[in-house]
């Protein structure tokens, strides 16, 4: 039986993927406005990956890796509470789909 | 019919996915020594199905969905396309991003997960809603897969 005082023996390695996940996601929607409001940047993607939506997953991919990588030294520094994160995470992710939804039904119906 | 063969693994890959992210909250609500295993070869199960089902499903819609768009906005539901699969495409990248968060915690944590409530909560959230955004772009792809049949009259 674990007393309490194991319970969090380890550093929180999960934080900076955390941090991570949530910046990539904002990322993603930020691209997928700007790519449509901004045709220079969609063309830009396109020309660069092939295809602007490879081009997209492409940086997304990179950037979980960079902001991973850079947030590691001062996320696991103390505890922090995942399940926060995860919440704060779930909420950025309900946001990003009503934005991007509601962006192409906009532009459906009066773009 | 190499693009249906394509779609079909797609869809399979993103059923494997929910599935599992699915089991995966299953076994974490309570978990034991066993439960967790499980629980961890489910999260990996499903990083699996949606990295496979992001590959199948990217190379399906670079290479050979052009020809179905055109279709689709030419149709009876334009919106399959501009609405639905626009949404589609962008969401999906944000999937396997979560998915490897909540691999990495469930095997990270273990055994820990019994007593440490607060990973717990994030392995069950991140489940959730790998489960339900696996079930949303299943249907929007039946959605997007009818578009282009009634254009086709």
């Amino acid at each position: 039986m674990r007393g309490m005082a194991s319970v969090k023996p380890k550093r929180s390695l999960e934080a900076p993927l955390g941090v991570a996940t949530l910046v990539t996601t904002v990322a993603i929607t930020i691209m997928t406005l700007g790519s449509e409001l901004y045709p220079p940047l969609k063309a830009w993607l396109a020309t660069t990956f092939g295809h602007h939506w490879v081009g997209k997953g492409v940086i997304s991919i990179v950037l979980f890796l960079v902001v991973a990588v850079v947030s590691y030294p001062a996320l696991t520094r103390s505890e922090r509470s995942m399940a926060a994160w995860s919440y704060r995470l779930v909420a950025v992710v309900v946001l990003a789909t009503v934005t991007i939804v509601a962006f192409f039904t906009y532009e459906f119906f009066f773009g | 019919m190499a693009g249906e063969g394509l779609l079909i693994l797609h869809a399979m890959f993103g059923e494997l996915a929910f599935i599992t992210f699915g089991w995966a909250f299953v076994e974490l609500i309570e978990p034991t020594k066993t439960r967790i295993i499980r629980a961890k070869w489910a999260a990996l199960a499903g990083f699996a199905g949606t990295v496979l089902s992001w590959i199948v499903g990217g190379y399906y819609y670079v290479t050979l969905y052009p020809k179905a768009r055109t279709l689709i906005k030419g149709g009876p539901w334009p919106w399959g396309h501009l609405i639905v699969m626009e949404a589609k495409e962008h969401l999906f990248l944000i999937g396997p991003f979560l998915a490897a968060l909540l691999l990495f915690i469930v095997w990270w944590k273990g055994e820990e997960l019994m007593v440490d409530r607060d990973s717990r909560n994030a392995s069950l959230a991140l489940s959730m809603i790998l489960a339900v955004g696996a079930v949303v772009m299943l249907f929007t792809g039946a959605i997007i897969g009818i578009s282009e049949r009634v254009a086709l009259g």
